[in-house]
């Protein structure tokens, strides 16, 4: 990447560089388990951990399967530890393990698989596509990637459960935030909680100047769009978020919601409703250049989506009803869970003919529509 | 842990009944199907057709070859064994199991084409239609390597062969229970419903504005042929036939003139004659297709009429 765009300044300037970079196969899973492991070293380093005496435990930690390749990028102060002591089967955690692997498939297999191939026919389809469609595209790449990773998320979490581990949580409702600054603490906690315990705060955090204060959050997000991959949307990602950010911390408005949305009802207020639409929808345009193969076709994209046409009814509206039911459900389910942990919680279901109905539903659905050859997007990361 | 396993073990038996249960029930419906085509594999088992006239191709057979027109001006007894997105293997596939039923017709009209005809797919073409009739050896043989193909243990079990297959498990069980099942049925094999212009021809374009070129795969071409060798053993009379296509939509495939030549040198090879109506007056009238390919119901009579007075010429072996 940096050799490219090296190569790329200088063509500006008229001037041709022959360079032949080595290409290098990475392991999967590399952003994750060297975050895990750099966790451990920091922690040791501030002493905020004994150093691992047991080598087993120590690489069992690092590589520990279920969330090896695609997190939630553990901390050495909550997994380690668990390997030492003596863990016994608990009965009702594992079956709310199995209850949150199922969520996780459900999410991944029926609407992350099923979302994918309408936004991949969008964003990858080329010719002529009227605004709407392309609105669409970018929705259904929302739910993609939503549904892909937190449901990579669940299943992870659910399967150390039945092993009697508890890994940390990674998502909290991320599409139900009413600002930036809270879908910042609901989406993929693990990285960002340690950036900020790792990056923000040794580089002085919100402590120091305004001037600082706004580096150290720049650079942030800056790093968190180049943990992604080295290519400039995920720079430019990174950097759109930061910007979303800055305003809310600077006047101090970034701890307004801290609470559940709709703590003490069923249904949103309209002002929540009109809080959450609006966040989601600066997300959206994010996730555009995430998923753009460059720069240029991200912002191709947003000129032809924001043109007249983005009120035309598409043909792809028509097309992915079913997609559209299947985000529908995974948002209402989402919905009524929100103050759980995940999205099966069924303990207060005392009747085991409606649990069993359930799961029964959901593996049905997983079975009827799910899979395909998608695989999970973050195990490139 | 004992409780943990005995509620896995009973929740996953009630699983597989019940998984079972559907896929019987399922399978059964869908045997029963009329329309579509679950309902033309249905037909070559239960029908007892013994046309001596075969019509086989892809869309634009079902599309383009009235079964009506032919039997009417040509007295014979015609069906049309046309699949929708078949390549050649399939549509070779589709003869073989309808022959396992049926005797061997004297006329096989081989109708031919740019689009699919001639390459291959990694991916069987709507698999959902092979979901009832997978006990079959011949499909079982047909349908052998394909990347998004049907596993041994799919064959005999009702199950996991449904996986993926939300729209047969649905319509499987909707026929079961006797509701009424949409889509069309065909005469004779042959479609003849109307359809208005339908834009994907405009669509095609703005992808492609430069043209496409469409693959062709050298093992099909030898299939083919050898599928041409072993008719001829048979005494069977093929007639290959291109038949119209909108002429906007002929000029955005820059290999079409190679693919009809390739056609051509087969016809010659093989001693089977081929009639190409690529430059036919219908393909410059749009009136007469609802997009590039495929004839609306007035375009196919139009034609088929047009074919069956060609093929009367050819001789008295093409009619009664």
């Amino acid at each position: 990447f940096f050799v490219d765009s090296f190569v790329e300044a200088f063509r500006l300037f008229g001037k041709e560089f022959d360079i032949h970079t080595m290409k290098v196969i990475l392991p999967v899973g590399i952003s994750f388990y060297t975050f895990q492991a750099l966790s451990y070293s920091i922690d040791v380093y501030r002493r905020k951990l004994q150093p691992a005496t047991n080598l087993i435990s120590f690489l069992a930690y690092v590589s520990f399967f279920p969330q090896l390749v695609a997190g939630p990028i553990e901390r050495a102060t909550n997994l380690l530890p668990q390997f030492y002591r003596k863990r016994t089967f608990d009965s009702d955690k594992a079956v709310d393990g199995m209850r949150q692997i199922l969520w996780g498939l459900f999410k991944k297999m029926v609407v992350a698989d099923t979302c994918a191939i309408y936004a991949n026919q969008v964003f990858d389809g080329g010719g002529y596509q009227p605004g709407s469609a392309l609105l669409l595209g970018a929705l259904f790449f929302a739910f993609q990637i939503y549904g892909d990773f937190s449901g990579y998320s669940d299943i992870a979490i659910g399967t150390a459960r039945l092993f009697g581990f508890s890994l940390m949580r990674n998502f909290n409702y991320p599409y139900f935030s009413r600002d930036i600054a809270e879908f910042w603490r609901r989406w993929h906690i693990s990285l960002s909680t340690w950036f900020r315990d790792y990056v923000y705060i040794p580089m002085g955090g919100s402590r120091s100047n305004l001037l600082f204060n706004i580096r150290n959050t720049l650079t942030v997000f800056v790093v968190s769009g180049f943990w992604h991959g080295a290519n400039w949307t995920f720079l430019a990602w990174g950097s759109y978020h930061g910007l979303l950010f800055l305003p809310l911390l600077l006047l101090k408005k970034n701890r307004r919601f801290t609470d559940v949305v709709a703590v003490d009802r069923f249904f949103p207020s309209g002002k929540e409703i009109f809080q959450m639409l609006s966040t989601f929808f600066l997300v959206l345009l994010g996730w555009i250049f995430f998923r753009s193969k460059n720069i240029n076709a991200a912002v191709q994209y947003l000129n032809a989506m924001f043109t007249g046409s983005l009120f035309e009814i598409p043909d792809l509206f028509y097309l992915s009803t079913k997609c559209m039911l299947f985000i529908l459900f995974m948002l209402t389910v989402e919905w009524v869970q929100r103050f759980e942990l995940h999205g099966l919680v069924l303990q207060k279901i005392k009747s085991r003919i409606w649990r069993w109905s359930i799961y029964l539903f959901l593996l049905m659905a997983i079975f009827l529509f799910g899979g395909g050859e998608e695989t999970f997007i973050y195990f490139q990361f | 842990m004992r409780n943990f396993l005995l509620k896995i073990g009973l929740f996953s038996a009630l699983l597989i009944v019940l998984g079972i249960i559907f896929g019987l029930l399922a399978d059964h419906g869908l045997r029963s199907l009329r329309k579509g085509e679950f309902g033309e594999w249905n037909r070559y088992r239960t029908d007892s057709i013994h046309s001596n006239w075969i019509i086989l191709g892809n869309s634009r057979a079902y599309r383009h070859f009235s079964t009506q027109i032919i039997d009417s001006i040509l007295r014979v007894d015609s069906y049309n064994l046309g699949a929708t997105n078949a390549t050649f293997p399939f549509q070779r596939l589709r003869y073989n199991y309808y022959r396992l039923f049926a005797d061997k017709p004297s006329v096989l009209i081989l109708s031919v084409d740019a689009g699919t005809t001639l390459h291959t797919e990694d991916g069987i073409p709507d698999r959902q239609q092979f979901i009832p009739i997978l006990n079959e050896p011949e499909i079982q043989k047909g349908l052998k390597g394909y990347k998004n193909g049907f596993q041994w243990f799919d064959y005999y079990n009702p199950v996991t062969k449904y996986n993926r297959c939300f729209e047969a498990m649905k319509q499987g069980l909707f026929s079961f229970i006797g509701i009424p099942e949409s889509g069309v049925e065909r005469y004779k094999g042959f479609i003849n419903e109307n359809y208005k212009w339908d834009g994907t021809f405009e669509q095609f374009k703005a992808q492609y504005p430069m043209g496409k070129k469409m693959p062709v795969d050298k093992n099909v071409i030898e299939d083919l042929t050898s599928f041409l060798r072993q008719t001829a053993g048979e005494g069977i009379r093929v007639v290959m036939v291109y038949s119209p296509e909108y002429i906007e939509g002929q000029q955005l495939i820059l290999n079409r003139d190679s693919i009809v030549k390739i056609y051509r040198d087969i016809s010659n090879k093989m001693s089977v004659p081929f009639l190409d109506y690529s430059s036919h007056p219908i393909c410059y009238d749009k009136s007469y297709f609802y997009n590039s390919t495929h004839l609306t119901l007035d375009g196919a009579e139009q034609f088929s009429k047009i074919v069956c007075s060609d093929l009367k010429l050819m001789g008295n072996e093409y009619s009664r």
